[in-house]
């Protein structure tokens, strides 16, 4: 195979210095049901370096919420990691168990979830809930507690003062903040951010990814953002990874995604945004839906959508149909699994 | 010249016209913080819907777009201001007949396809409903209108998606069942509420498409509702900017969006990623930090373009 990575230095931005920190490899996650299995996750690899930003995006039910609790081990049943290895600083979390899992989550991992604006107790203080979680980790009276939490609350813009108001006296938007704040609480070297910006308005977003940012600068953490919006990635990321059905098709820096992505669905991905400037012309989007995990297509997933292939060009379609696509180096540090690029194996 | 008087001028040529909206709620919470005892939800908005165009209500969460499409469909009544439609005032005193017939005209999409469908229904019968209750075509002719509105949606084959359960389609999917159920009384006015923004993006845009097709086709009068400005930018002939319960700009989207000139305007399309605009660009100042006036009640729409309204102090 060509293009092993000739130019490691200064291709990218993500080309950091930073070591791996989290290695997905062929992570595979089943959902087992009586009746069937559906595999939601299907021979992912996947790095996180330090102080990285890694970005991963997809549409609804494509595995990229399961990759994120498959990091910090909290599947729940009938979900479970069937084969593969999720190592952080080389070590494989799949085989931690109990009190080990415990003390490792939020420590080294934090999460922010999908509906965080809902995942703080609406009878309990705000300072409480930080004095809990606190407490559950480390050696710490509730004073103490009390005064970190008014430090992390500042840190994310926050006035102190609030630790005593109830969560339902803040905004949207302040709530995120706090629940961005509790994760950061135990300086962990990863956060992963599970559409943390969904459900708020676009200057708020923008604002609190803006924080994000610069808290990342300053404490090194490195975050995992998933989401559907890739054109927030693409300005806000080091890296970018591509999910489809399961599979990661396309990864590569996030400028070169915006600029010199391969894979069809990621051309469809970034046509479905309609610009703010320049030109209008009447937008496709992705045709279809995504394929139900129960019975993927043969070959590659995306074909049946895919405006690629065609049985007009009988040898493309045939591989196209029946064979399944790897991930092939296209560019340094810039994979793709299409047959469109690269000699058939 | 105001924009009521602009508006004035164009009377019989809109479907929908809305002059001074206002709605004032109670809020006996809000005296805590702010010494007010009600909430401006909508202060004096005035606008016309045409048919065949789409008019996008853009605005962030609280900003008041809801309401505005609430007191249209009649679910709330307007503090003050009138809703001219058909040539009846919408907002007097209505008998029950008389709702009926508006509510068969002017219709309403929901943000949320999950919620607004009934789980233990099949999709048939969501579109039936208002072909009965409305007495739209003959009872003979009901199967076959379902159908024929299930393909303008494009949702085909139309008998095979008639008979599923909102739980088997996909959201999308479920969208564009509640626009054909829209759709099936013929209204002259749909209102859409936020109608993509649970949708994953790649939906997105057939939904909007389906928007342009059918204001082309069936000539109505959409409001779009969303805080997704570029979704505005896409469907929108034009385009009102709203904060805090006052319209802030309004007027041709291109001209709006391409050359803001109300500072609020300006920071929310600020606020949105656009790769084309280059990729980490410089800090956003902030609400906090930032002058959003020229808001409130010392001020008013001045039209500074043709057609083009923005919110100024008053001389």
């Amino acid at each position: 195979m060509t293009g092993v990575v000739e130019n490691a230095a200064g291709t990218s931005r993500s080309r950091v210095s930073g070591t791996a920190l989290v290695e997905l490899q062929q992570l595979v996650v089943d959902y087992v049901m009586q009746d069937r299995v559906v595999r939601a996750i299907d021979h992912v690899d996947l790095t996180i370096h330090t102080g990285e930003i890694v970005g991963l995006a997809g549409e609804s039910g494509c595995g990229k919420s399961t990759t994120g609790n498959a990091i910090l081990q909290i599947l729940r049943p009938p979900a479970q990691v069937t084969s593969g290895r999720v190592l952080f600083r080389g070590e494989d979390l799949t085989k931690l168990r109990g009190e080990e899992l415990r003390k490792f989550r939020w420590r080294n991992v934090s999460m922010v979830f999908q509906s965080a604006m809902n995942a703080l107790n609406p009878v309990m203080r705000v300072g409480d809930q930080f004095a809990d979680m606190m407490q559950a980790h480390e050696k710490i009276d509730k004073k103490q507690a009390l005064s970190q939490a008014g430090e992390l609350l500042q840190m994310v813009g926050i006035d102190a003062g609030r630790l005593r108001a109830y969560p339902h006296e803040l905004s949207g938007g302040m709530r995120q903040r706090v629940i961005i704040a509790m994760a950061l609480a135990l300086r962990p070297e990863l956060v992963i951010m599970d559409e943390p910006t969904t459900a708020l308005d676009v200057v708020v977003q923008r604002e609190i990814l803006q924080q994000v940012e610069a808290l990342k600068n300053d404490l090194g953490f490195a975050v995992l953002f998933i989401t559907h919006d890739l054109s927030l990635l693409l300005e806000f990321a080091d890296r970018v990874a591509i999910m489809y059905a399961g599979e990661i098709v396309e990864s590569a820096p996030a400028a070169s995604i915006f600029a010199n992505h391969r894979h069809p669905y990621t051309n469809g991905l970034i046509k479905s945004f309609p610009p703010l400037t320049g030109q209008m012309e009447r937008l496709t989007g992705i045709p279809g839906s995504p394929p139900d995990l129960a019975a993927p297509p043969p070959g590659c997933r995306f074909h049946p959508r895919c405006v690629h292939c065609r049985p007009d060009e009988p040898e493309l379609y045939r591989r196209q149909t029946t064979k399944k696509p790897e991930l092939k180096q296209v560019a340094p540090d810039h994979l793709v699994a299409c047959h469109l690029f690269g000699e058939p194996a | 010249m105001s924009a009521a008087a602009m508006l004035e001028q164009s009377e019989h040529t809109g479907v929908m016209d809305v002059r001074g909206l206002t709605k004032h709620f109670p809020a006996a919470g809000a005296r805590l913080f702010t010494g007010k005892s009600r909430v401006h939800a909508v202060d004096d908005v005035t606008f016309t819907l045409r048919p065949g165009t789409i008019t996008a209500l853009v605005g962030e969460s609280g900003s008041g777009k809801s309401t505005v499409a609430r007191l249209l469909a009649r679910l709330y009544e307007p503090t003050s201001g009138s809703v001219m439609f058909d040539g009846v005032d919408a907002t007097a005193r209505a008998s029950r007949d008389e709702l009926l017939r508006y509510r068969s005209r002017v219709q309403m999409i929901f943000q949320d396809p999950f919620g607004s469908l009934n789980p233990v229904r099949t999709i048939r019968h969501h579109i039936e409903r208002p072909l009965r209750i409305h007495g739209v075509v003959p009872r003979s002719q009901v199967r076959e209108r379902v159908h024929d509105l299930l393909r303008t949606v494009g949702l085909i084959p139309p008998e095979t998606v008639a008979a599923k359960y909102p739980h088997q389609l996909s959201g999308g999917q479920r969208q564009r069942v509640s626009i054909a159920r829209a759709l099936a009384v013929e209204p002259a006015v749909i209102l859409a509420d936020e109608p993509i923004s649970m949708l994953d993006v790649s939906i997105r845009i057939g939904i909007l498409n389906l928007m342009l097709e059918l204001k082309e086709r069936r000539t109505i009068a959409f409001l779009y509702i969303t805080h997704d400005i570029a979704s505005a930018r896409y469907v929108a002939d034009e385009v009102l900017v709203m904060y805090a319960g006052q319209i802030v700009e309004q007027g041709p989207t291109d001209s709006v969006l391409l050359e803001p000139l109300h500072p609020y305007t300006q920071l929310l399309l600020s606020a949105v990623p656009n790769p084309e605009a280059g990729l980490r660009r410089e800090p956003l100042a902030g609400r906090a930090g930032r002058e959003l006036g020229p808001l409130g009640p010392d001020t008013q729409l001045v039209e500074a373009r043709s057609g083009h309204f923005v919110r100024r102090h008053a001389a």
